[in-house]
């Protein structure tokens, strides 16, 4: 399994308040309820808390799916 | 003589300027004037800075504007783009808007946002998304929108795009009717759950 991806598994789960949520790399707001402009930025706001990382707006306009999320984490995190 | 071009970079400031008076027909629940609790021309320089971007696919870049120019001077402009094609667009939007203000604005914007979100309809992927369609009012009635409707067609067949849709607020129904006039059709109604008759309409084209 990804790294980072069971962490930011349980983010999604607690931001959308479902415990059944299951994230890939494709996965994308087609594929999660509500996943909408003001969800994201809850979602951004709980994976900085959660990793303890800093993510601009220029970050957030480079992400089209749940990978290159987990690809600004590693970066982040990993240099 | 009417020419339509792809905004460039040195546009970012009318630009700026037509995203908000898109907004300010007086018939809007939401927009981002009402969102930030700022005036148009409080928000203008934030606007010009944050539409100044090289991403795609959203309404807060200048990438994604068609631009109507009368006569060498720029008069109107709409915003096109495919969605889901470099993210979805309500995303990079939200991207944009944590450069353009502090995180605690956004989140504020986005309470406001949050307490009509039963009018909000949803983008379909794949289709060319119209959005802040405005002129400069000095340059209305000169046929200037029936120019740019027409290559935003030309620019959806170019993205092998079949379907074209536009959100309008229904209570602004000179716009509905020139949409209509234009061969859109109404697909789908949001009605406010707080503002009585108005809510969000969605009209679509075939291409």
């Amino acid at each position: 399994m990804e790294k980072y991806h069971e962490q930011l598994t349980q983010v999604f789960r607690n931001v959308f308040q479902n415990n059944s949520i299951e994230i890939t790399r494709s996965t994308t707001a087609v594929d999660i309820d509500q996943w909408d402009s003001i969800t994201h930025l809850d979602l951004i706001t709980a994976t900085e808390e959660a990793f303890k990382i800093e993510i601009t707006g220029f970050d957030v306009m480079g992400l089209k799916n749940v990978g290159d999320l987990l690809d600004l984490i590693a970066r982040k995190l990993e240099g | 003589m009417i020419t339509i071009k792809q905004a460039e970079k040195k546009d970012c400031s009318f630009i700026a300027k037509i995203i908000l008076l898109a907004e300010s027909t007086g018939y809007e629940i939401t927009s981002y004037t009402k969102m930030f609790g700022k005036t148009m021309d409080e928000l203008l320089p934030a606007f010009e800075k944050m539409i100044d971007n090289e991403t795609d696919g959203h309404p807060l870049t200048y990438k994604s504007y068609l631009v109507a120019y009368l006569d060498g001077e720029p008069a109107s402009a709409i915003s096109v783009y495919k969605e889901g094609e470099n993210g979805d667009s309500n995303h990079l939007m939200t991207g944009a808007l944590m450069t353009g203000f502090d995180r605690k604005s956004v989140a504020s914007a986005f309470g406001f946002l949050k307490n009509h979100n039963d009018i909000s309809i949803q983008k379909k992927q794949n289709t060319l998304q119209i959005d802040c369609v405005a002129t400069l009012p000095e340059f209305r009635g000169k046929g200037l929108l029936k120019e740019l409707m027409k290559a935003a067609e030309e620019k959806a067949k170019q993205l092998h795009v079949n379907e074209i849709e536009i959100q309008v607020w229904k209570k602004n129904e000179a716009a509905v009717a020139v949409y209509e006039k234009y061969g859109y059709k109404i697909v789908q109604e949001m009605i406010s759950n707080k503002e009585g008759r108005n809510g969000k309409i969605l009209m679509t084209k075939k291409i």
